[in-house]
């Protein structure tokens, strides 16, 4: 019974190892571009939002501040760029 | 059982041999049926090794002598409970359940590796595999769990008693699971540098990698010190053991590194420190597991000893000197894109944080590693106790804690003199309030009054942040205070998740003053009837009691106990005695309350005699509160939610 179980496992396992071998998948791991982009825009509001409330608590200088946001802008409007290009 | 144990055992050896070869050739010629096959046999070890796994607990429900481990670590007595502890009560199979959860923790940071890390991905798939195949040959050829008897006996030696403790059910496992655990980021680290990117690339993994298992050694690491608080019978919660040092160890390197990769999030700084931080903290978690297998030090804790420690030391040696090689290599690659602006920053904070951690690291392995230098070259072991640890390490965990305030109250680059004063303003007043009722209360010792008034410091500050927080966030979105906090909370998970954990080493750091600078200890000597006092408690030793079980021996004093005059209950303190062990385990009596502890333990009874130590620890019971808050800290610092996308996004302009 032992060597039998083993001899399944065995199996199995040479059979899930040497698939990808023999059927590569279309469609690789590939995430969508615009799942990625409105992520990216979507964490960017995030970031924003908590760098407000960083500057309200007074962690932050008010040029840094504005430096910051500003950066911040300049990547949104790249990937809304991006996101119109797809 | 025995055999499809060990036959799995060599399957997935097979598999993870498959696995690491496949997926650095697969990288390199960049085929992704050979990756993907690679991954598959990753995942497949998990599968193989959890029904070598369960064949063991089969092996030990069915009380399958036949098996050697069995026979050593189980009896027909052993409780059924005590089955999970049995699986990992000796050297081979404590070495199969690290195996088995290093191949659970791996298939699942290949499954769930983020986006950016997938470029390293085959290299960390590689590394992983590395580590487990170590593990599986060094226990199909110096410590198989599945070796059989000749003559099986009729029933088995038991369990070491010192294992038949609730705490054993998850010190253990926890403690292995964090050590071997640390491979996971460092695996994701070298590849990284194998893989030759910028340095950013595993920041999401192994922040998220880091801090679980930093969680699960704290755990493990909290565990044992109630475990040996409850059974060991000293009356104290960390001897510095070279045992308990040896979890320790990656313990230190791992909270710095888990602090550190925030800066590198935050301000893309501190790429090389935090893979040498990552490299430190596997040395270590390696060097833990070479005490543990045969470390040259005795310890109370050395239940996987063998006479293999050495097989791990050089595996400890390999993995260094590969490690620093790609580290070596790698290192102009992972030059900072920023730097310190300010020494009053919180990156500068966090550094010096990073730089306190590694000095208790340093200081802690210097101790236990100079009964062996002494031996070496002056023929004479010198042992390092308690003073040598407390005296070194006690100023540099206050220095953290005080650290843990001021961080959080920097800015990240600079600030100017006026905003630091308005932030501070409020903790120093409190902290001096606390300072000033200490010293009134008649506290005349300068250790804890620094310790109170600093603990007291880092609550103000991180209250000030929640108070001040909720106030902001409820005012501007009309949100009523509860509401407010938690959105608060919920807004920036890992800050805030982390203030809860600092919130729980105040607790902790408030429990061990209270207990190092405030306990008492007395001998008695008591016949029955007799009575002994100590602080407001009194003892009356009212009588004896001996029970024997089908395994040992239990002797017990029955204890009345009062306090201020007024009867408390009764203490049964004593040790049960393993004839098959010729062990004793003891068992002491324990009244605990927010206040202090009552510690009795009994010994040396004679005819109607017997030896008391009655210890009185203040604060202790903070000390296991502490625990929940930093696994609620952790847990919060985890949850899901939107990435911090600063890097992708980098990488998304470069594109």
């Amino acid at each position: 019974m032992e060597y039998l179980i083993i001899g399944m496992l065995s199996i199995l396992s040479l059979l899930i190892t040497i698939r990808p071998l023999t059927h590569l998948p279309k469609e690789l791991d590939r995430t969508d571009p615009n799942k990625n982009l409105f992520n990216a825009r979507s964490a960017i509001y995030q970031e924003m939002e908590l760098l407000r409330l960083d500057y309200e608590l007074g962690l932050l200088e008010t040029g840094q501040y504005q430096k910051q946001i500003h950066q911040y802008r300049i990547q949104l409007a790249s990937i809304l760029i991006a996101e119109g290009n797809t | 059982m025995g055999n499809l144990g060990f036959m799995t055992l060599m399957l997935a050896g097979v598999l993870a041999f498959y696995g690491m070869i496949t997926s650095v050739i697969g990288a390199k010629i960049n085929s992704e049926g050979l990756t993907r096959s690679a991954t598959n046999a990753s995942y497949l070890t998990s599968f193989i090794l959890s029904i070598s796994t369960l064949c063991l607990i089969y092996a030990f429900t069915t009380h399958d002598f036949s098996l050697n481990y069995v026979a050593s670590h189980s009896s027909l007595n052993l409780d059924p409970k005590l089955t999970w502890v049995a699986l990992y009560a000796g050297n081979e199979g404590s070495l199969l359940f690290i195996a088995w959860i290093f191949s659970v923790l791996a298939t699942i940071a290949i499954w769930k590796c983020p986006i950016l890390a997938k470029p390293g991905l085959p290299y960390t798939t590689a590394t992983l595999m590395f580590i487990l195949l170590f593990y599986i040959v060094v226990m199909s050829t110096m410590a198989n769990p599945f070796e059989k008897l000749d003559i099986p006996p009729i029933d088995g030696r038991g369990m070491n008693p010192l294992l038949t403790h609730p705490g054993m059910f998850l010190h253990p496992p926890m403690l292995m699971t964090g050590l071997i655990g640390v491979g996971i980021p460092f695996s994701f680290g070298i590849g990284q540098l194998i893989s030759g990117e910028q340095g950013n690339e595993w920041l999401i993994a192994a922040r998220y990698w880091g801090l679980i298992i930093w969680c699960i050694l704290t755990i493990g690491l909290m565990l044992g010190s109630w475990w040996a608080y409850t059974i060991l019978g000293w009356g104290g919660y960390w001897g510095w053991d070279p045992v308990e040092n040896a979890g320790l160890l990656p313990w230190l390197p791992l909270t710095a590194f888990v602090h550190s990769i925030i800066v590198q999030q935050r301000r893309n700084m501190f790429k090389s420190w935090n893979i040498a931080l990552i490299i430190f903290a596997w040395g270590f978690a390696m060097y833990g597991m070479f005490m543990n297998r045969g470390g040259p030090v005795p310890s109370v804790h050395s239940f996987g000893q063998s006479t293999m420690g050495w097989i791990f030391l050089l595996f400890l040696g390999f993995n260094l000197i590969v490690a620093l090689i790609l580290f070596y290599i790698n290192h102009k690659k992972l030059k900072d894109n920023s730097q310190i602006d300010s020494f009053l920053s919180r990156e500068a904070s966090f550094l010096v944080n990073n730089l306190l951690f590694l000095l208790i690291a340093f200081v802690t392995l210097w101790g236990v590693l100079y009964p062996l230098i002494s031996d070496i070259f002056k023929g004479v072991v010198v042992t390092v106790g308690q003073p040598y640890y407390n005296t070194l390490t006690g100023p540099i965990f206050l220095c953290l804690v005080v650290l843990m305030g001021i961080g959080p109250l920097m800015p990240w680059r600079s600030l100017n003199n006026k905003r630091i004063m308005k932030r501070f303003i409020t903790p120093i007043i409190i902290s001096t309030v606390t300072l000033i009722i200490c010293i009134i209360l008649g506290i005349n010792k300068i250790a804890p009054l620094i310790s109170f008034s600093t603990c007291t410091f880092v609550l103000t500050g991180i209250l000030r942040e929640w108070i001040t927080g909720t106030r902001l966030r409820s005012k501007r979105n009309n949100e009523i205070l509860p509401i407010a906090f938690i959105k608060l909370l919920l807004s920036n998970k890992p800050r805030y998740g982390g203030y809860i954990a600092h919130f729980g080493v105040v607790i902790l750091a408030f429990s061990v003053t209270g207990s190092s600078f405030f306990s008492l200890q007395q001998d008695f000597s008591l016949s029955l009837g007799q009575e002994a006092e100590l602080g407001n408690y009194k003892i009356q030793y009212i009588a004896i009691e001996n029970i024997t079980n089908a395994d040992n021996v239990e002797t017990k004093a029955i204890v009345n106990l009062y306090k201020n005059g007024s009867f408390l209950g009764i203490l049964k303190p004593g040790y049960v005695f393993y004839p098959s062990f010729n062990m004793a385990s003891v068992r002491a009596g324990i009244i605990s309350s927010p206040v202090e502890d009552f510690y009795l333990i009994a010994s040396e009874f004679r005819e109607n005699q017997a030896m008391f130590r009655i210890h009185i620890n203040p604060l202790v019971f903070w000390m296991w509160i502490s625990g929940p808050i930093f696994i609620l800290g952790t847990v919060l610092a985890l949850l899901p939610g939107k990435p911090k996308y600063s890097i992708e996004i980098e990488q998304l302009e470069k594109r």
